[in-house]
C-alpha cells in the first residue's frame, strides 16, 4: 500500500517536475505579460523615470482618439476579406482536391508548403506589387489591361494585403491532413443511400470537419485581429491610414509616440474585443461532432 | 596544527609583501594619475576601473571579427586580415583607458539606424543595457519622456559647444536645460541630381555648371521634374517617398499654429492657403504631370537604388551621403561616369517668396540617463575624443593610411567636410577643394551658414512629438496624392485626427511664451528673409497667429 501510495507521489513529482519548466515560461512569457499590461494600462509610462498611475486617462485617450476608429475598421476589414479568401475558400479546395490521386495530393501539399516561409513571401510580393517594375503589372499591360496601383491604391491596397495568404496555403494543408483522416465507409455508406458529391460534402465531410473548422477559426480569427507584419512590411500603414492595423497602431504608440500607458490601453481594448468575438464564435458554433 | 600555523604564517607574509590596499580601496575619492594607475597590480587595474561606459559599435566603436577562423585569436585575424580600422578602434579605447584610469571602455553591438531602433533603446534603458550615447530622436517628445541625461552643466564647461549648427543645439534644449549634443556629421536635408541629364536638357545654375540654381523654387523643381521626365526611356524626374512632400509645404507654413480660441497651446492649421496649395501640387506632380515615382511600398534606401539604376533624375538625400558616396563608390554609373561628374547636389528648393526651408542639423547624440555623474563626464569626453580629439585623429591617419595602401581616396575626406568641431590638427593630405566637385563645397557652404529657426520650446512651449506630427503628415500628402478626396476636407480630416491626439494639450503661461515666441520667429524673417516678411509672414501673422 505505502509503496503504491509512493509510487503515485513519485508520479506525481514527477509530473509536476516535467511540467514546471513549461508552466513557468508560460506565465512569464504569457500570462505575466497579460497582467503587467493591466498595470501599464492605467499608468503614464516613462522608460526611464517611475510611472505615473493615471487612471482611465489613458482609455479616455484611446476613445477620443479618431485613429481607434479608423483602425478598428480597417482590422475588421482586413479580417473580413482574410478570414474569406484564406479561411473559407481553402475548405472547399480541400475538398475538391480530396477527389484526385493520392500522388496528387502529397504533390499539392509539398508545393503549397514551400512557400509557408511568409516573410520572405510578403517581401517577394512587395515586388510583384510594384507598379512600375511588378510582375502583376507586366501581365496586365501583356493582354492589354490598363496597369493598377496596387498597394498605392487606398481601395485596393487591403485587399493585396490578404491575397499573399491565399497563395500561402497553411489552413489548406491543415483541412487535408484533417480530410484524410475521414473513415471511407462513411463515403460508401453516403453512396450506398445514394448521395451525389455535394450531399456526401454537406452531410461526410463538412460535419466530420467541423472541430477542425471550429479551432482554425479561433486561430485565424486572432490571428488576423491582431495582424501587423503585413502592413508593417508591405505598405508601412499607407497610404493615409488605409492599411494601418490596430495592432500596428499599438507599435507605433508605443515604439514611435514612446505612449506606452495609451498603448497598453488600446491593446487591452483588443484583447477584450477579441475576447468577445471568440467567446460569441465558441457559443453559436459548436466543434462537437454530435451536434 | 603545525600545518595550520604554516599557512597563517605564509599568509601574513603574502600579505605583507602585496600593494597596501589604500592605493586603490581606502580612498575611494582619491584619483590615480595615469602614471599611478600603470604600477597597479593586474588585480588592483581591474578594480579601480569602475566607471563603465558602453560605446556602440557603429558610432564610436569597433568590434573584433566575431570568429578568429583559420587564425589563432580574432586579434590575428584583424592584424593579417589588415583590418586596421578594428585594431585602431582597439588603440582608441586603450589610449582613452589610459588616460582616464577609472574609465572601462566597452565596445558593444547596437544598431541605430533599423526601424526597431526606438523598440531596442527602450528595452536596453529599461533593463539597463543601454549605450551610454545614443541618436536621440524624435525631439523634444523624447526628452520630455526623460531619455536622455541633461548635460547643461558639461556643455557650459565646453571651449566647442559654440561650434555646434545652432539648429541643433536648438533642437536639443528643453527650458534652459540641455539635453544634446550635436553629432559629427552636419548636414540638411539637399537634392542629389544627374548633372549629365541636366546638361543635355540645357539646364544650368547660376555658375554655368548643370544643375539647378542654388535659389531655385518649388514651381522650379516642378518645371524641371517634368522637362527631365522620359516614359520612353523609364525616367522619371523626381523618385521618393510620399513623405517627401511634405517639404513642399515647409517653406514657411507651420502644420500647427496657435489656437485663436486660447483652449489648447496649437491647432491644425486647416485654413492657410498655402498648405492647400502644397497639396494640390504634390497631387499634380504625381498624377498629371507624371513626373515623379512615388509609393507607399518602397523604402528610402530602395529609393536610392532607383536614383542609381538611372530611373530618376532627382532624389531627395541627407547631405554627408553625396560626398560619401562620392568617395566611396568614384565609379558607380560606370568607368565612363565619374561620380562626380555625374551627381551633383543642390540646396532644397525655397518657396516662392524665398525662404528656404534648409536648416542645418546634426544627427543629436543623448546620453543614458542613468548613468551616473562619474559616467556621464567619462562618455562625454569620449564624443569629443571621437568627435576631434585624439581618437578622431587617429581615425583620419587610419583612413589615409588605408586608402593610400588600397591605391583610392580617403572617405575621411568625406566625414572632415561635415564635421561641425574643429580638430586639433590638420591632417588631411590635400585641402578639401582639391577633393571634392565645387557643387558640394558650395551646398556645404549654405547649409553652414543656413540659420536656425527658434523653437517653440525654447520658450517654455510643449510641441508635438516630431515624428508623430511627421506622421501625420505624410499620411495626409500620401492620402491627398493616391485619392480625390476633396483637398479642403482633408485639411478639415488631419484637423480633426491632429487636434484630438498630438495637439491636445495646454501649458502654463501660454499666451505670454507664444507672444515672445512669435515675436522671434519675426525678427529670425526680418533679419534672414526679409522679402519672406513683408510679403508672407507679416500678413499671416495677424491672420492665423492670434495669440490668446
Amino acid at each position: 500500500m505505502a509503496a503504491a501510495v509512493s509510487g503515485i507521489g513519485y508520479k506525481r513529482a514527477a509530473a509536476w517536475a516535467f511540467s514546471a519548466p513549461a508552466i513557468l515560461c508560460q506565465f512569464f512569457f504569457g500570462w505575466f505579460p497579460v497582467l503587467f499590461a493591466f498595470y501599464v494600462g492605467f499608468q503614464r509610462y516613462y522608460f526611464v523615470k517611475q510611472p505615473e498611475f493615471v487612471g482611465l486617462r489613458n482609455l479616455q485617450s484611446v476613445a477620443a482618439d479618431p485613429l481607434t476608429v479608423t483602425v478598428f475598421q480597417n482590422t475588421i476589414y482586413y479580417s473580413i476579406l482574410s478570414i474569406g479568401l484564406t479561411f473559407i475558400v481553402p475548405i472547399f479546395v480541400s475538398i475538391l482536391l480530396m477527389e484526385m490521386s493520392r500522388k496528387t495530393i502529397r504533390w499539392m501539399m509539398l508545393l503549397w508548403f514551400i512557400p509557408v516561409a511568409s516573410t520572405a513571401g510578403i517581401a517577394i510580393w512587395k515586388y510583384l506589387y510594384n507598379p512600375q517594375l511588378g510582375l502583376l503589372n507586366g501581365i496586365l499591360k501583356g493582354i492589354g489591361l490598363p496597369a493598377l496601383k496596387w498597394l498605392d491604391d487606398p481601395a485596393l491596397a487591403m485587399l493585396c494585403l490578404v491575397l499573399p495568404g491565399l497563395i500561402l496555403f497553411g489552413p489548406g494543408l491543415i483541412y487535408i491532413a484533417a480530410l484524410q483522416n475521414v473513415p471511407e465507409e462513411l463515403y460508401e455508406a453516403a453512396e450506398l443511400e445514394g448521395a451525389g458529391f455535394l450531399r456526401k460534402v454537406r452531410t461526410v465531410t463538412l460535419p466530420r470537419l467541423r472541430p477542425v473548422i471550429a479551432m482554425m477559426l479561433i486561430f485565424s480569427i486572432i490571428g488576423s485581429m491582431q495582424v501587423f507584419e503585413l502592413p508593417f512590411i508591405m505598405t508601412g500603414g499607407g497610404p493615409g491610414y488605409a492599411t494601418t492595423t490596430v495592432v500596428m497602431y499599438i507599435y507605433n504608440l508605443a515604439f514611435l509616440s514612446y505612449d506606452l500607458g495609451k498603448a497598453t490601453a488600446l491593446a487591452i481594448v483588443l484583447f477584450f474585443v477579441i475576447m468577445t468575438i471568440i467567446v460569441l464564435q465558441r457559443k453559436f458554433f459548436r466543434e462537437d461532432l454530435d451536434t | 596544527m603545525r600545518t595550520l600555523l604554516l599557512l597563517i604564517a605564509t599568509g601574513m607574509l603574502l600579505a605583507g609583501c602585496s600593494r597596501p590596499k589604500s592605493a586603490v580601496g581606502s580612498a575611494p575619492g582619491k584619483e590615480l594619475t595615469p602614471e599611478q594607475y600603470q604600477l597597479l597590480s593586474d588585480k588592483d587595474k581591474i578594480a579601480y576601473k569602475n566607471v563603465l561606459i558602453r560605446v556602440p559599435e557603429t558610432w564610436g566603436g569597433a568590434l573584433l571579427p566575431p570568429h578568429k577562423g583559420p587564425y589563432d585569436s580574432t586579434i590575428d585575424k584583424a592584424v593579417h586580415g589588415g583590418d586596421i580600422r578594428t585594431l585602431m578602434g582597439l588603440y582608441n579605447q586603450a589610449l582613452f583607458e589610459l588616460r582616464h584610469p577609472r574609465v572601462k571602455v566597452e565596445y558593444i553591438p547596437f544598431d541605430m539606424w533599423s526601424p526597431t531602433f526606438p523598440s531596442v533603446l527602450a528595452v536596453a534603458i529599461s533593463s539597463n543595457r543601454a549605450p551610454s550615447y545614443y541618436i536621440a530622436r524624435d525631439l523634444p517628445a523624447t526628452i520630455e519622456k526623460g531619455m536622455y541625461a541633461d548635460l547643461t552643466d558639461l556643455m557650459k564647461q565646453w571651449d566647442q559647444y559654440l561650434l555646434q549648427p545652432e539648429g541643433s543645439r536648438r533642437q536639443g534644449t528643453v527650458n534652459g536645460r540641455i539635453y544634446t549634443l550635436a553629432g559629427n556629421e552636419l548636414g540638411a536635408e539637399v537634392i542629389r541630381f544627374r548633372k549629365d541629364w541636366f546638361k543635355e536638357a540645357g539646364i544650368f545654375n547660376e555658375y554655368g555648371e548643370p544643375g539647378p540654381r542654388t535659389d531655385w523654387t518649388w514651381d522650379d523643381f516642378r518645371a524641371i521634374a517634368k522637362k527631365l521626365s522620359d516614359p520612353s526611356r523609364k525616367r522619371y524626374g523626381y523618385c521618393g517617398e510620399m513623405g517627401d512632400f511634405k517639404s513642399t509645404g515647409g517653406t514657411g507654413v507651420d502644420y500647427y499654429i496657435p489656437d485663436p480660441a486660447g483652449k489648447k497651446t496649437w491647432v491644425f492649421n486647416q485654413d492657410d492657403p498655402l498648405i492647400l496649395q502644397a497639396l494640390q501640387r504634390s497631387r499634380d506632380i504625381v498624377n498629371k504631370d507624371k513626373s515623379v515615382n512615388t509609393s507607399v511600398s518602397t523604402t528610402w534606401y530602395e529609393w536610392h537604388q532607383e536614383f542609381d539604376a538611372g530611373h530618376a533624375a532627382m532624389i531627395q538625400s541627407f547631405a554627408p551621403h553625396v560626398p560619401n558616396e562620392f568617395l566611396r563608390s568614384p565609379r558607380k554609373f560606370g568607368e565612363d561616369k565619374p561620380y562626380g561628374d555625374t551627381v551633383g547636389m543642390a540646396p532644397l528648393p525655397r518657396g516662392s517668396s524665398g525662404l528656404s526651408g534648409m536648416e542645418a542639423i546634426t544627427n543629436p547624440v543623448g546620453f543614458d540617463p542613468t548613468l551616473s555623474k562619474e559616467q556621464l563626464a567619462a562618455a562625454f569626453e569620449w564624443c569629443k575624443d571621437w568627435f576631434y580629439g585624439d581618437a578622431f585623429a587617429n581615425r583620419v591617419r587610419q583612413a589615409n593610411a588605408d586608402a593610400r595602401a588600397k591605391g583610392n581616396v580617403s572617405t575621411v575626406y568625406s566625414e572632415v567636410l561635415a564635421l561641425p568641431y574643429k580638430p586639433n590638427e590638420q591632417m588631411l593630405d590635400k585641402p578639401l577643394a582639391e577633393v571634392f566637385p565645387k557643387d558640394y563645397l558650395r551646398t556645404y557652404n549654405i547649409i553652414r551658414k543656413s540659420p536656425a529657426k527658434p523653437l517653440p520650446r525654447e520658450f517654455g512651449l510643449k510641441e508635438p512629438g516630431k515624428r508623430d506630427m511627421d506622421r501625420a503628415m505624410i499620411a495626409m500628402y500620401a492620402e491627398a496624392i493616391t485619392t480625390q478626396i476633396d483637398l479642403k476636407a482633408l485639411l478639415a480630416k488631419t484637423a480633426n485626427l491632429v487636434n484630438a491626439t498630438q495637439l491636445n494639450f495646454r501649458g502654463k503661461d501660454d499666451a505670454a511664451n507664444m507672444q515672445r515666441y512669435l515675436d522671434a520667429r519675426s525678427e529670425y524673417y526680418r533679419k534672414n528673409y526679409p522679402r519672406f516678411f513683408s510679403t508672407a509672414w507679416q500678413p499671416r501673422l495677424t491672420k492665423f497667429y492670434v495669440v490668446r
